[in-house]
């Protein structure tokens, strides 16, 4: 995974348990690099050691980290760092889910390198929609859900994510329900 | 409908509207007017164009660059140009795209998209993703841009990073080549990598002679331990960090100590890389410590020599080692104690042993790294002894103490000397502290040493005083400086004087109630004569002060009880006086008329008992004034023989009423004349003659003298009336001389009189310097005894007895100034029996009046009148301008005869007085002075009758009354003594020292102006200083003596009184 992703990481837990906090999730992650460097792509194994110490540093679940990471992604990277890229993809929660499809596929053309996670949108209703996550990766679909979640907070709306369906048992892809 | 015109193939695609817009949402259309005519939605979103708006009004074509406005035809050639347009009606705004002439519409079709530098642009417009074509790359490209952006940003970061590291390092590399520490870095296998300067300069080796050798085989030699060796050797092979001492050799060969500080490294992957060593060159450091060990050794001898005992303890085994094994101290071979740490501890006195657990403790905690204890052990034997422990650290671990050195010393004797100090101490200290007056003690710079619980009642502050000075307890007291500067001043004289110094102060309390303090400091001076303490102690004397307070007071109402009883004294005198003087007067007319023999009995009857009435007035008044001390006596030369004949005689023919004799048995000389108070002596006289016959029905009454003894000037001499009455009673004889006291209850009744006469001859002959006593036996008799001392006077002819000759007063004009009518008639009539001419007024104001409108020879003025009393009278006529009339006589007339009477009637400018009630022979004498030819009627007048030179006086001072009263003052009391050496030195004949006295005199009457005694002294002077004419010097001493007695009296009258 690109750079980014670590870097994104790197700043969550620095932002909230201090510079010592992530030498310590580096030192027992293992993971022996000082700087990634945004549109450099690292090895995904870097990004897992790296959620996993987080989750065992702070003593947390995997799946906790990983949704707190969603929420973070998009709401300081995101929106922080690709501010009018999120705005542009829609005014309001629904308008964006109905663009998702489209947004990745453009991040692709900023990031080459990537191997990017295919969305789709189906049952779009007046205050929900099915959310379809297809990835080549394994073990992202709690990551999904804090994006999800944080999408509601970006565009202050409560939402309620619902897994339809996932890979493990037996789906092609996942599925989540998002309500409004 | 729009067509697209593929060329080659030439077949049109055809797209609606709906279709052009979304693939080319910025288009716009020109006719060949270069009027916009149709713009696609998102350019329309973006700039508000008009229909047919000019294209020139819009947009300026900025690239290529057109030399003329571009006009339809120019515009067309742009064709298959990349074209950039610049908007004009909004800023930054520019288009990227191409034109595409449409021939057979004869128009310009605009194709492109808005072309922007940054993401946050795009939304700046009001732009969304989905303004834009699908497939037109600006917006990607700009997030590609962004993504750029933002890793440009973390490089940056990485860069400073980086450099910041790269200077620490360099820093870091910079302290391990300049540190005079060695430093070495090996290889993994122990071999030199790098060594810094300090490390060729302590070994005198370079880089490359060492390069890829072990730092060992190059410096370790024969002296190197090889116990330490052999640990470095562990260490480096277990890859553990190692820190040891050791020596090692220069290149030149020389030996040095060294302290290593290795460190093993690792790389990430911690796999051993090399190590890294500090050598730090320690020979010194070495050599102070084998001093330092020489040092402690003998040290220790030292201690040991003088009697200590020397121990050292060693925290980490908690055993103590004794240099003195011997049993002195606790009876307990000491040398065992290595083996029973707790020898020592056991044998301290259980109430002591918290201190040694506290110091430990400290010591432990690393709080201390001394101490100084003193506490008790109990020797074997049971008796407990005092020692003083003192250590201290000398080896630490871990920055805490390991060892401690120390001694033990006995200070039991040393206790015991300060247990006996300090039992004495208290036993002062208790005698200072309850002694009722506060104490301080002060060094000779004012610093306190003690102070007593009176002096200040606060312990804390009696304890925070002391080595403080007087002005820190001032300042803590918030007392006013000036107290301070008051007691440091006394401090100092005391300093100096070294002599006590006291003085009362007075203490107001809160209660307003006073309090009385003598306060005192004592110098104690030492044997050197240099003040080494001041002690400062007050008593308390507000009791006594309330006594002396009282008494004043108790004095002071006596002193107003006097006064009222005088008063009230010369009031009643005067209140008799008064009517008296008319009864006697009158009685003396009626005597003169015919009488019956009857009558004649009668009037003699009223005579006597006025006079007796007066006699014992006089009597009550006399006392008082002997009691009061206000009794003057007279002195004048008299024939003492003939006044005690006189008294006699007086009283012969009342003798002879009762048939008894009076014997007259006078040894003294015929013509003894002495200086004195006849008048007193008559009056002693008379009153025990008149006793004795009163008490005496049958005998006879013995009245006589005798000289007692006599010197060349004095003479006393004793007298007696003896008489054979009915004598006193044993018990009453001690009794007699008191006032009001009878010797027999009855006495008044049966005798008569006041019981005072006793007692007033007591005095009078005490007053006299005499003395009186009395035998008696009841029935038989008493004798009176009377003593008097008198200066011998030379013989002088008495004032023969007054011959009334009224005839010198006929036609004399007479001014009369007298209130009350009977005595007015009384006056009257005597002066016209004389034959005088009487004018009377009642008043003093009258009087004056009297003088100015008529001629008189003399004026009798009453003292007390209304209107103007008879003092005043005179003042306003001796102020008279008329020289003869202010001059007149007055003779003052009155019933007050207490003290200052006749100094107040002289200094009116009266010229005498005659006392009331009076007879025609006292009115006679009195007047006959000033009126007969043998008293030549002299100059009169206060001024002019005084001795001394007023004038000059006045003179001198300046007007200053208070010098006036001053030298009067010096002259009365200071001549007087002089006159008395120089009698004394004439006495003696010494005639040097006479004129000596005479001059001291002479300088002060002259200053006064007595002109009367300046011829006399000086002549007293010349004749002592050439010593001729000495026979006659004694003489001119007696008159001088008269001009003296006579000045200080008018001096005092006039200025003292
Ligand atoms: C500005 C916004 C975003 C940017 C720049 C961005 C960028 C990326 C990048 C660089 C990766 C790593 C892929 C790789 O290296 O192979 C990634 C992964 C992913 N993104 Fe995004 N993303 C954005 C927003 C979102 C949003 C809004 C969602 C969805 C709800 C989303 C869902 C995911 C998921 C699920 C993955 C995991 C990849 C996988 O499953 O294989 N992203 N994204």
């Amino acid at each position: 995974m690109y750079g980014i992703v670590n870097k994104a990481i790197e700043d969550l837990v620095i932002e909230n348990f201090g510079a010592e906090k992530w030498d310590a999730v580096k030192l027992r992650s293992g993971v022996d690099i000082d700087f990634f460097i945004s549109n450099e792509p690292y090895d995904d194994d870097v990004t897992f050691k790296l959620a996993s110490a987080v989750s065992e540093e702070l003593n947390i679940t995997l799946s906790e980290v990983l949704i707190a990471f969603g929420e973070y992604w998009v709401l300081k990277t995101g929106k922080e760092k690709y501010g009018s890229l999120m705005e542009a993809g829609g005014s309001n929660l629904k308008e964006f889910l109905v663009n998702l499809p489209n947004f990745h596929n453009r991040i692709m053309l900023m990031f080459p390198k990537l191997t990017p996670p295919e969305f789709k949108v189906s049952n779009l209703e007046e205050r929900s929609i099915h959310v379809h996550y297809i990835s080549k990766r394994e073990g992202l679909q709690d990551f999904t859900k804090g994006l999800l979640q944080g999408l509601g907070k970006l565009y202050n709306t409560a939402v309620t994510i619902e897994l339809l369906e996932d890979r493990a048992s037996g789906s092609h892809h996942e599925i989540f329900k998002v309500s409004w | 409908m729009k067509y697209l015109k593929f060329p080659g193939k030439m077949e049109m695609l055809q797209f609606n509207s709906e279709q052009f817009n979304s693939l080319f949402p910025f288009y716009f259309l020109l006719n060949n007017k270069m009027q916009i005519i149709k713009t696609g939605n998102s350019l329309a979103k973006l700039i508000v164009i008009n229909r047919n708006e000019p294209f020139s009004e819009v947009f300026a074509i900025q690239r290529p660059v057109l030399e003329t406005v571009a006009d339809f035809k120019s515009s067309v050639n742009l064709c298959n140009q990349l074209i950039s347009i610049k908007c004009l009606k909004k800023e930054n705004i520019s288009l990227r795209g191409q034109f595409q002439y449409l021939q057979q519409a004869d128009k310009i079709l605009f194709i492109g998209s808005p072309w922007f530098s940054s993401v946050e642009e795009i939304k700046e417009n009001n732009l969304k993703l989905n303004d834009f074509a699908v497939h037109d790359p600006v917006i990607d490209l700009l997030h590609l841009l962004k993504t750029q952006e933002i890793v440009t940003d973390e490089v940056k970061v990485l860069l400073n990073t980086i450099n910041k590291q790269k200077s620490d390092l360099k820093r870091l590399s910079l302290l391990a080549q300049e540190t005079v520490n060695g430093v070495v870095i090996t290889d993994a296998s122990g071999k030199i990598e790098w060594i810094n300067k300090g490390f060729e300069k302590i070994t005198g080796y370079s880089l490359e002679e060492i390069k890829n050798k072990t730092p060992g085989s190059i410096l370790q030699g024969k002296d190197s331990s090889a116990e330490t060796i052999n640990y470095l050797k562990q260490q480096i092979l277990n890859k553990q960090p190692f820190v040891c001492e050791i020596i090692n050799y220069k290149k030149n060969g020389q030996q040095y100590w060294v302290r290593i500080n290795g460190q093993p490294l690792f790389d990430n992957k911690n796999m051993l890389t090399g190590f890294f060593a500090i050598e730090e060159d320690i020979t010194q450091e070495k050599e102070n410590e084998l001093n330092l060990q020489h040092y402690e050794e003998r040290f220790r001898i030292a201690l040991e020599k003088i009697g200590d005992n020397v121990w050292i303890h060693d925290f980490e085994s908690n055993t103590t080692e004794f240099s003195k094994n011997d049993t002195d101290f606790l009876g307990f071979d000491l040398s065992k104690t290595k083996i029973n740490p707790q020898l020592w501890w056991n044998c301290v006195h259980p109430d002591d042993k918290w201190m040694l657990n506290k110091n430990n403790a400290a010591y432990l905690a690393g709080e201390i790294d001394h101490h100084n204890l003193e506490y008790r052990i109990i020797h074997k034997t049971g008796q407990v002894k005092w020692v003083l422990d003192r250590g201290i650290v000398f080896e630490k671990k871990n920055n805490l103490p390991l060892r401690i050195i120390g001694t033990h010393t006995d200070i039991t004797k040393l206790k015991e000397a300060e247990a006996t100090i300090n039992t004495q101490k208290q036993f002062y200290e208790t005698i200072l502290n309850n002694i009722p007056s506060d104490i301080a003690v002060f060094d000779n710079t004012h610093k306190y040493l003690f102070v007593n619980p009176k002096g200040i009642k606060d312990e804390n502050i009696r304890k925070w005083i002391i080595g403080k000075r007087d002005e820190d307890y001032i300042k803590f007291r918030n007392k006013p400086s000036y107290i301070l500067e008051g007691r440091r001043k006394l401090f100092n004289e005391v300093l100096k004087s070294k002599k006590i110094k006291s003085w009362e102060e007075e203490v107001i309390k809160p209660d307003g109630s006073r309090e009385y303090i003598i306060r005192n400091m004592y110098p104690y001076v030492n044997e050197k004569g240099i003040v080494e303490l001041i002690i400062g102690y007050g008593v308390d004397i507000t009791e006594r002060i309330k006594i002396e307070q009282q008494l004043k007071i108790a004095q002071q109402e006596t002193q107003e009880a006097a006064l009222a009883k005088e008063r009230f004294l010369a009031n009643m005198s005067h209140e008799i006086r008064t009517p008296m003087n008319g009864i006697l007067g009158i009685t003396g007319f009626l005597e003169k008329t015919h009488l019956l023999p009857k009558q004649k009995e009668y009037v003699h009857l009223i005579k006597e008992s006025t006079s007796n009435l007066l006699v014992i007035l006089n009597d009550v008044l006399d006392l008082e004034k002997i009691i009061a001390g206000k009794l003057e006596l007279e002195k004048t030369p008299f024939n003492v023989s003939q006044k005690i004949k006189a008294a006699a005689e007086s009283f012969r023919h009342k003798a002879e009423e009762k048939y008894l004799t009076i014997k007259y048995k006078n040894n003294l000389p015929e013509n003894l004349f002495v200086e004195g108070d006849p008048y007193r002596l008559s009056q002693v006289l008379l009153n025990l003659i008149s006793n004795a016959i009163k008490f005496t029905e049958k005998g006879t009454i013995t009245i006589g003298a005798d000289i007692k003894q006599q010197s060349k000037n004095t003479i006393e001499i004793s007298f007696f009336i003896a008489d054979t009455g009915v004598g006193i009673a044993k018990n009453k004889l001690t009794q007699i001389f008191d006032p009001y006291v009878q010797a027999k209850a009855d006495i008044s009744r049966k005798y008569g009189g006041t019981g005072l006469g006793l007692s007033i001859c007591k005095n009078l002959v005490e007053i006299q310097n005499g003395n009186i006593t009395v035998e008696s036996k009841e029935g038989k008799g008493s004798t009176f005894n009377f003593t008097i001392t008198y200066k011998k006077a030379k013989q002088t002819t008495e004032p023969k007895p007054i011959v009334l000759n009224f005839k010198g007063l006929k036609n004399k004009n007479i001014l009369v100034a007298e209130d009350v009518e009977v005595n007015q008639y009384v006056i009257e009539n005597m002066l016209k029996n004389w034959g005088c001419k009487t004018t009377i007024v009642d008043t003093g104001k009258k009087a004056v009046q009297a003088v100015k409108s008529k001629s008189f020879d003399l004026i009798l003025m009453d003292v007390q009148m209304p209107e103007m009393n008879g003092f005043e009278a005179t003042e306003a006529i001796r102020k008279l301008s008329n020289k003869q009339k202010a001059n007149l006589p007055v003779i003052a007339v009155t019933a007050n005869s207490m003290k200052g009477i006749s100094s107040r009637y002289k200094s009116s400018g009266m010229n005498d007085y005659i006392l009331k009630p009076f007879d025609e022979a006292s009115l006679f004498a009195v007047m006959e002075k000033f009126l007969l030819s043998k008293y030549p009627s002299k100059k009169i007048g206060v001024k002019k009758a005084m001795v001394y030179d007023a004038a000059k006086i006045k003179a001198l001072a300046k007007g200053d009354d208070a010098f006036i009263k001053k030298l009067s003052e010096i002259f009365t009391r200071t001549s007087p003594q002089i006159f008395k050496a120089l009698q004394e030195a004439i006495a003696e004949k010494n005639w040097q020292q006479a004129g000596k006295e005479a001059h001291k005199l002479k300088s002060s009457i002259n200053s006064l102006g007595i002109s009367d005694g300046k011829k006399l002294i000086e002549d007293i002077e010349q004749r002592c200083k050439t010593k001729k004419q000495l026979s006659t010097v004694a003489l001119l001493c007696n008159k001088f003596k008269i001009v003296l007695d006579k000045s200080i009296e008018q001096l005092t009258n006039n200025f003292l009184n």
